[in-house]
This record gives structure tokens, sequence and C-alpha cells, in this order.
């Protein structure tokens, strides 16, 4: 079997024993991206040569020796393009490593490419990709989900083995629900943002997509940890995930919170929800029906901040240092008008509009520091929820893939497929989306389990266990 | 026409001080002045995409110790603001500032009045001149000198304990 099929913990212990070679993981890789990435356009931008000259020379003791790992195209790795697949960024070299990026250098992984986006991670499709649009393994006619949809094609469609995504509203466990993947947003503040240009920063948090859950585990052991750089990262200790485990998720008490379950779900996605949590209650844990009352501010609160820090984070892009330039410009001010009109997608103008709009004097009051507000009841009810159960057992996505182009002209329709994932941002709690079963026509459905800050050890070995007595996980997309 | 006795001067004065640190105020880089151009700069500094600031400890504890000589009232949370705006020489469009909870608030610059010019000494309640509690007092006579305020005031900073 091709070795792009296995696992980064499997390949680890074959490459231990010697029994493989780095180089030949990438070239099985290739092999499949050749056969296949015409069809998904997963990546934006491949390392070819430079993977396999550093397959040469891999310190296989380290945790990730050997291993290749794709990148959103919106974390600076040194050297290669960071588009964030905007057209305004078109050209632009890295001249930095991300934290994040340097520690899976440290722990001896491959950069095996760049994969696509919403542009600057503003969307929930990958369909605003000023790169051209990316296509769900499992129906190459329907979305992958977004805004990490490259990094979820790619592993789900077997050609890279894990991936980074950033995650500001469910942009990594939107597009790993849709593409039966595993997508961890860790607690914000657990992964240093220094180097992953800034869509919201007090939202965005970087994480793995990967096959498996024991993988998502491996990763971030690796990226979690206190960074100078990022004065929001947590001072704690380094931690490893998962090195336990048993299985168990006995006496874990697991809540189900009633606004997540709303009467004209798509029925298939809350049948498998509902599965799910059985699948919990047999094997000992107790149930709990909690709520989280504001959870209907959400995604208003949410398209007020998100909007309001990605006007001021963007601003930068100005034609004036690096990437896009346009041309035949009168004066300075004719230098911004242009260079921002030309280089800006719909979407990301929509939001920068909207954000300068929520922060302009005499509005600022009526929404931003009112949303600010409501952004403290939510993370109240997120609180007062875990003094009742140690996990929240959630749909990831209200539905399965939607097919392309079919909400392109309906921003507030793209908006509700966050609708379960937002809340976790705002509140800053981790969350984790798996594979709990697919639909009548072969799509993945997303569990998400989210837990109280700093909760991924309890996150991860519930969602490892679950995992492991169940195929999801094994099912293939077609080829 | 109204009379000059209707207006009152009000004045503010917004006076900068480069602090005595290492590195600039919210990356790693040396400020050390005269060397080749640009050879001091870094993402940050650069304003490059993705990169974060950092605020300078010894520039914050420096600000906490001018507040408390000063007798400011100091914030428990630093808090930063973005001021934004286009402006070619501002990498990334906005200046981080503090509008709503500053570091230091409050607080007073007591003005020696001996270092004042003799006809306001007479005019003015030493004590009052000292707490500088109205400036109105002594500003009917006293004539735009701005550099024996200066000198009042860098003496208070270096050598009188606030009141």
């Amino acid at each position: 079997m091709s070795l792009a099929y296995e696992t980064i913990a499997t390949l680890r212990r074959r490459l231990l024993s010697k029994e493989i070679h780095p180089r030949d993981i990438l070239k099985d890789l290739f092999t499949q991206i050749d056969a296949r990435e015409k069809t998904l356009h997963a990546y934006t931008y491949l390392n070819r040569e430079s993977a396999l000259a550093a397959a040469e020379k891999t310190d296989l003791s380290l945790p990730l020796g050997g291993i290749p790992i794709a990148l959103k195209d919106n974390l600076n790795a040194l050297g290669d393009p960071c588009t964030c697949a905007s057209k305004i960024l078109e050209g632009y070299t890295a001249p930095y490593d991300a934290t994040a990026v340097s520690l899976l250098r440290q722990a001896g992984s491959i950069l095996l490419g760049r994969t696509n986006m919403d542009e600057f991670a503003m969307g929930s499709s990958t369909e605003n990709s000023a790169l051209g649009l990316t296509r769900n393994p499992w129906d190459p006619t329907r979305i992958p989900g977004g805004s990490s949809g490259g990094s979820a094609a790619a592993v789900a469609g077997r050609i890279a083995l894990a991936a980074l995504g950033s995650d500001t509203g469910g942009s990594i466990r939107q597009p790993a629900a849709l593409c039966g993947c595993v997508g961890l947003k860790p607690t914000y503040g657990r992964i240093s943002r220094y180097g992953l240009v800034a869509f919201a920063s007090s939202l965005d948090q970087i994480g793995p997509l990967t096959r498996t859950v024991e993988d998502s585990a491996l990763l971030l052991s690796v990226l979690a940890g206190h960074d100078p750089r990022d004065n929001t990262t947590d001072l704690r200790p380094p931690e490893k995930f998962l090195t336990q485990k048993n299985g168990s998720v006995q006496g874990l008490r697991v809540g189900l919170p009633k606004e997540y379950f709303l009467p004209g779900m798509d029925s298939e996605t809350e049948s498998a929800i509902r599965s799910a949590a059985d699948w919990f209650k047999k094997n000992g844990a107790i149930l709990v029906d909690v709520s989280l009352p504001h959870t209907p501010t959400a995604i208003a609160v949410y398209y007020i901040l998100a909007t309001a820090e990605a006007s001021a984070n963007l601003a930068r892009f100005d034609g004036v240092r690096y990437g896009r330039r346009a041309t035949d410009a009168r004066d300075v001010l004719d230098l911004y008008h242009r260079t921002r009109s030309e280089g800006f997608g719909a979407e990301v103008k929509r939001r920068i509009i909207l954000g300068t709009f929520v922060l302009s004097q005499g509005y600022a009051d009526a929404y931003y520091r009112q949303a600010q507000k409501v952004r403290a009841l939510l993370r109240q009810d997120f609180e007062k929820a875990f003094t009742q159960c140690d996990l929240l057992l959630t749909p990831t996505s209200p539905e399965p893939a939607f097919p392309l182009g079919e909400r392109t002209q309906d921003p507030l329709k793209m908006y509700l497929a966050d609708v379960f994932t937002i809340s976790t941002n705002l509140a800053g709690n981790g969350a984790i989306s798996l594979p709990c079963g697919f639909t009548k026509s072969n799509l993945p459905i997303g569990l998400q389990l989210i837990g109280p800050h700093f909760g991924e050890e309890t996150i991860l070995r519930a969602a490892h266990a679950f995992e492991q007595a169940h195929d999801f996980f094994q099912r293939l997309p077609p080829s | 026409m109204s009379t000059p006795a209707k207006w009152e001067a009000v004045i503010g004065l917004e006076v900068h001080v480069q602090l005595l640190t290492q590195t600039k105020m919210f990356c790693g880089c040396t400020n050390h002045y005269g060397d080749a151009p640009t050879s001091h700069v870094c993402p940050v500094c650069l304003g490059l995409p993705g990169s974060l600031p950092v605020p300078n400890e010894e520039a914050i504890r420096l600000t906490l110790l001018t507040g408390l000589m000063l007798g400011c009232t100091l914030a428990p949370v630093a808090r930063f603001d973005r001021k934004n705006y286009f402006y070619p020489d501002m990498p990334k469009n906005y200046q981080i500032s503090q509008y709503d909870d500053p570091l230091c608030a409050g607080g007073l610059v007591p003005l020696d009045p001996f270092l004042f010019p003799k006809e306001i000494q007479d005019t003015a309640e030493p004590k009052q001149a000292a707490r500088f509690a109205s400036p109105a007092s002594i500003s009917k006579k006293m004539s735009p000198n701005l550099s024996t305020l200066k000198i009042a005031a860098e003496s208070t900073l270096t050598g009188l304990a606030p009141p």
C-alpha cells in the first residue's frame, strides 16, 4: 500500500525500524499528488525539490523526524511564498519562520507545500481563494469547507499526511468535518501565533489537521508551549499529549448543549451525533443536559469583533513595502485605493468595510463595545457548563459538504456554516472535530468535542476512544 | 468685541521622552543610535504579515516608575489600543497607543516656586504654587517662558519626592 495512506504514528515506527526511508514517503505522496491534485487543487505551492533534499538529511531521533507536513498558506515559512490566497500577496516570499513552523523544523519534519484557503482565512468553503477553488475528495462537486479547506482536502485526499490550519471561527474544524478528518483547534494561547498572518488576533489559533487523533496529539505536543514572541501564549510548561491511551470514557461527564440541537437541522447529521452520544453513554460516560444560553448571539458578536480586528490587521497591505502594488498611481492615496481595490477579493473587502464601520467614531459604543460585553457572557456560558460536565458534545457543522457555488452569492447563509464552531473561538476553548458517520450519499459527518480551557488532554482521550471504537477514520474517499 | 478677560488660557503639553532602554519598544532590536541604516530591523518593527509586538519590559518598568514619582494611578492591566490611519511611514497603518487605560493616569508635576520668575513668586502663595493646583493663579502674570517650566519639571523629576 502507498505510504501516503498511513498515519504519522505508523510511519514513525516504520522509519525507526529502518523499514522505510523518508524519501519513500515523499515519493508515494508525490505519486498521489500527481494523480489527484489536478482535481482537488488542495495546494497553492509544492516544495518538491527542497522536500526531497530535506528527506536525505533528516534526524529520525526527533519526534517528527522524516514526516512531511503541509502548511496553510497563511503561515510564514522562510523562503516560501505566503499568499493567504490573496492577489495582494502575489510574489511575496516569507522572510522568516512562524514559531509553529520553526517548531516543526526543529522536530525533524519536512515542509511539503502550502495549502489553499479562503482569502485571509475569511470564508467557510475555500471558494474565496484568489488562486482557484478546492474540491472535496469525497465528492468533487462539493466544497471542502473552509477556510482551511486545502489542508483538509489534502489530508482526506491522501495527498498529505497532516497539515496545519488556522481556526478563527471554525476554519480547522468545519473543513475537517466536511472532509472526514481530524481537526483540532487548541485553547487560545496554547500555540504561538507568531508568524500566522493575523485575521482576528483575539480569535485566531493554529492547529493540526490529521487522519487520526493520535497524530493530532503528536503534532500538538510539538507545537504547544509558551513563546516569548507571542505575549498571549500560556506560561505552563510543555506537555506531551495522549501518552496514555486506555480507550476508556468511564465516568466522563459529557454535556449536550440544547442550543446545538435545533429543530430543522440536517437529520442525518443529527442522528449521527445522537448515535455518538449513545456510544459515550454505553461505554460508561454520563450524559448531562446543559445550556449555553447566549449561543444565538454568537454569529452576530463574531462578525462584529472579527471584522473589527481584521480591518486593523489588514491595513498593512497597502502596496508601499511588499506584495502587490498598483501601477500608474497619481499619489499615495491613489496608490492605497488602487492597490487595495485590485488586491483584495469581495469577501475581504466586505469584512474590512464592516469592521471599519463598527469601530468608527459614534458606532464603536453601539457595536464593538456591546459585542465585547456579549462575548464575556458567552465565555461565562462555557464556564458554567464546565462546572456540570468535563466535555461538550455537539455537531461540528449543521450539515455535510454543500455543492460548489451554492452559497457564494449569499454571504449570510455562508456565515451559518460556522454556527456550532464560532462560540468556542469567542470563549477561547479548545475543541476537536472527528468523523462520526457518513450520509447515505457517502459524505462525512463531524463530531465536535469541546473542552474547558487547556482541557486538550481530556478532549484527545475521549476523541481517541471514540475513534478507535469505530472505523470511520479508515474509510477512504473514492479515488 | 470680547474683552481678553473673558478668556482663560489652558495649555496642554505633549512631552516625548526617550527612555534609555537597550532595545526598541515592541521588539528585541537594539536601538543603538548612529549605526548603519536599516541594520536594526526585524519582522516586528517592519510590521511584516504575521509578526506580533511584545512590549519592552524595561520600558514598562521605567514608565511605571515615572508614574509612581508623579503620584499617578497605575493601571493594574497593561492595555494597548490601535490608532488607525494610513500613512506611508507607518508599516502597519496603525499606531500602538493607549486610550482608555494608560499605564499611568492622573498625577501631577509639582513645580518649585523658587525657580519661577521673581514677580510670580511675589504673587503666589508658596504652597499653592508648589501644588500647582490652580494654574490660573500663576498664569495671570507669567510670561510664556517655556524654558523655565522645563527646568522646573526636570528638577522635580530628578530631585524631589512627590508631595
